[in-house]
């Protein structure tokens, strides 16, 4: 495997460690809202299965922006996204359903759903998919007793800490088994010892076969972790930080 | 009660099921009174068809004698008539009465000469050739002729046309009213569940699936809504069908089978009540990213 420092350049970025098989594809991605200013300019990266990467960046640099295209919630104004071997722009909504099945996406505001309990909005996406209740109940249980939720099962979200919706969220992003999941400021609503044991949890499900972006201002946290970062500063890629020397 | 993704709000909780209820109400109105209109227009018909009137013209300088001979002779040509049930000669005064409401009751001490008349009952669903018999009629005696209250027939026949035609257009009348506010409802429904269907749009729920939600959220409301609707325009039916003034209760009847049809109307508007849930909601998500 090459050092990744020797990929870092301005602009673009390549994990080639897989080969020529791609994740994701960025090729030249301008995003902007409506007539408004650029958010994205000329973004382009790719991202090999299996990788983890931290997406590094001051507030307001396009982080929230570059996941939502992600995770399919925004169409670039040019340039071409491809996610899973598919051209996002040629995809119907149909489509555009069935492979946001595939992403999961631990949103900065968790974005549960209040009026249903925890193991409730875990279940959301299987019961989208259409599993059977039986299994569905089983396996949302045992994940929920995994993030160490197991007393909370019928908990509302208003009666939990934010450190346990959080991670009712992050059950909901992960149950479905996605190949690519995707998490926004997750370490923003705990205590340090509270994100290395986030971090921890995120390395466990890369381990398991899931490329994992995490999008974060946290640069302390980052750099306890031996993980690929993409930088973005006023919208576009700057560079690509080497992987820190093992300590 | 159902499983749905959807909170619960004021909108599905209460005005569906108020709307829906009202105009089953008036949709249960229309129908039950159409359904008893239509008994009671064809058992005027029946009572029409399988019935006949024979006149005849008294003959010139008729002796009592004589003319009593050709009633007989018109009576026994009558009676040999397959699919006759009985034939009666009408009094005089039963003549009078007839007339009474055209030349009033002092009409009988003007001495007007007047037609016989015999009053033929069929047995239901005979078939009698009337043109023949009129033919054997006249030779028994001259001039005589039937009428079979055609004019009557078609009059009914037409109201009941008129009165199918209304209760129709009102039923679909009833039915759009209820569609448009259908959709109203579902729509702030829409506006305010957008945060719930973006969540559910993000972790790959189909359109199809997100408006099944809405429509579970609707059924059962719509469902009760539609089932005491129903209940209480039968209520109102049963009550103005006794109580009514002028009506007697047998007059307004429903049959069996008609009040099975009429249980009919609260899944039928409930239905109709998820259909267009149903289509406004995929027509409103395609308007979405």
């Amino acid at each position: 495997m090459r050092a990744l420092g020797a990929y870092a350049m301005l602009g673009s970025y390549s994990d080639s460690r897989e080969g020529p098989r791609r994740l994701v594809v960025f090729e030249d991605v301008l995003l902007r809202y409506g007539a408004g200013p650029d958010i994205l300019q000329k973004v382009s990266f790719s991202l090999a299965p299996g990788s983890f990467h931290f997406l590094v960046g001051q507030s307001g640099a396009g982080k929230s922006s570059l996941l939502r295209v992600l995770y399919l919630a925004l169409k670039p104004a040019s340039g071409r996204v491809t996610l899973f071997g598919r051209d996002i722009a040629g995809l119907s909504r149909a489509e555009t359903a069935t492979m946001r099945r595939r992403i999961g996406v631990v949103f900065q505001d968790f974005r549960l759903l209040g009026h249903l309990s925890a193991v409730d909005n875990v279940a959301l996406p299987l019961r989208i998919a259409g599993t059977p209740e039986a299994e569905l109940r089983k396996n949302t249980r045992e994940l929920l007793s995994w993030v160490g939720l197991g007393q909370h099962l019928e908990a509302l979200p208003a009666t939990l800490s934010g450190g346990q919706q959080q991670r009712v969220a992050i059950a909901r992003a992960v149950i479905g088994r996605p190949n690519l999941l995707l998490a926004d400021e997750p370490t923003g609503n705990v205590d340090d010892r509270g994100a290395v044991r986030l971090m921890h949890l995120f390395e466990e499900l890369n381990r398991l076969g899931t490329t994992v972006v995490i999008a974060t201002h946290n640069e302390a946290l980052v750099g306890r972790f031996p993980h690929r970062q993409l930088r973005i500063e006023d919208g576009q890629l700057r560079a690509v930080e080497p992987l820190p020397a093992p300590a | 009660m159902l499983r749905h993704d959807l909170p619960p709000d004021r909108d599905a909780g209460f005005f569906l099921p108020a709307i829906v209820g009202f105009m089953v109400f008036l949709a249960g109105l229309a129908l039950a009174g159409r359904m008893a209109t239509e008994n009671l227009l064809a058992r005027w018909q029946s009572s029409i068809e399988s019935a006949f009137t024979v006149e005849l013209p008294p003959g010139p300088e008729e002796s009592q004698g004589a003319a009593e001979v050709r009633q007989q002779a018109v009576l026994a040509v009558i009676a040999a008539t397959p699919g006759v049930a009985s034939a009666t000669l009408l009094s005089d005064a039963e003549k009078w009465r007839l007339l009474s409401p055209w030349l009033g009751t002092e009409a009988a001490s003007l001495d007007l000469p007047l037609p016989d008349l015999v009053a033929v009952a069929t047995v239901p669903g005979a078939a009698i050739d009337l043109v023949a018999l009129t033919g054997r009629l006249q030779a028994a005696s001259p001039g005589a002729s039937i009428d079979d209250h055609g004019r009557w027939r078609g009059a009914i026949a037409g109201l009941a046309r008129a009165a199918d035609l209304a209760a129709l257009g009102l039923l679909l009348l009833i039915g759009a009213a209820a569609a448009a506010t259908v959709v109203f409802v579902t729509r702030a429904a829409l506006s305010s569940h957008r945060r719930v269907i973006e969540i559910l749009h993000l972790i790959g729920a189909h359109d199809g699936y997100i408006a099944g939600q809405f429509q579970r959220h609707a059924l059962v409301p719509g469902l009760l809504g539609a089932v005491a609707g129903s209940l209480a325009a039968a209520a109102a039916f049963e009550a103005a069908r006794r109580w009514l003034p002028g009506v007697s209760p047998d007059q307004l009847s429903l049959t069996p089978l008609q009040w099975a049809g009429f249980a009919l109307l609260a899944p039928g508007a409930t239905l109709l009540a998820s259909a267009t849930v149903r289509y406004t909601v995929l027509r409103a998500l395609k308007r979405l990213v």
